[in-house]
């Protein structure tokens, strides 16, 4: 790879895999962050790429390691915080039924053209509400497909928290969505 | 009757294939009867497909001032 000048790997591969990045960390720092360090990292190493996979693959699999990285560092914050933040329940009342303002509407407006840009804004806005660590689980479970056994392992994280992370992240986005796009 | 609470959690148990039997039963009879865990279900489900299609939608690209700051950094770096 040293034959290669910086500029060119910049040019060809950083625009991919920031487009990899943004909707996994849901943070435009974080993914520059997370881009710059690929780079680095690769620059680093590139004299033991030997070329037994595109150097594109490499690059993405050093990029998946980092967001790894950053989904464990949101998991280790999260373990003493969790009770507590699992007790702000506000979507059930005392015998766990739906409160009146969270219970699901019709989305009458599903017709709304949902592959718009607008529509796209409004997704990443409630994703950006959700709690790091529910990004991490929300984002390898949604966007990855990685199942939760595995989630729970790459993050440290007990079975039981993983359900109720992704219980709430899709109680917030839920309601999220409906409040700022279906019903609005 | 499993509360809604608990029926939402089945719900999003089941789409990963992780309900038992008898929960299953709970969650239909629960179903029958509640209108807004019926509209959680859907939805929750048409949130899985957006949110997965939106990943492929981006079309952003990085800043030019972070590429120039990239190749910067690793002319510097050996």
């Amino acid at each position: 790879m040293s034959h290669l000048n910086a500029a060119k790997w910049i040019n060809d591969y950083s625009d991919m895999l920031y487009r990899y990045a943004l909707p996994r960390v849901n943070d435009a720092e974080a993914a520059k962050d997370l881009v710059q360090e690929t780079f680095l990292a690769a620059w680093r190493n590139r004299e033991n790429f030997k070329g037994e996979i595109s150097e594109k693959n490499w690059l993405y699999t050093i990029l998946k390691n980092k967001i790894i990285d950053y989904y464990r560092k949101a998991s280790n914050r999260l373990t003493e915080s969790l009770p507590q933040f699992t007790n702000k329940e506000n979507h059930f009342d005392a015998e766990e039924h739906w409160t009146s303002s969270a219970a699901p509407k019709n989305w009458s407006a599903e017709n709304k053209k949902l592959e718009t840009k607008e529509f796209y804004e409004v997704l990443n806005n409630c994703r950006q509400k959700l709690k790091e660590i529910q990004n991490a689980v929300f984002s390898m479970k949604y966007l990855d497909g990685v199942s939760s056994e595995e989630i729970c392992k790459e993050l440290n994280i007990t079975a039981s928290n993983y359900w109720v992370l992704i219980h709430r992240a899709k109680l917030q986005l839920r309601e999220c969505l409906e409040k700022n796009w279906f019903l609005k | 009757m499993i509360s809604c609470k608990q029926a939402t959690q089945y719900i999003l148990k089941k789409e990963e294939g992780k309900l038992s039997v008898k929960k299953r039963f709970q969650l239909w009879l629960h179903l029958g009867i509640c209108s807004f865990c019926k509209l959680f279900m859907h939805q929750s489900i048409m949130i899985n497909k957006t949110v997965k299609k939106s990943a492929d939608k981006i079309v952003s690209v990085l800043p030019e001032s972070d590429k120039k700051k990239i190749r910067e950094l690793l002319e510097v770096s050996i």
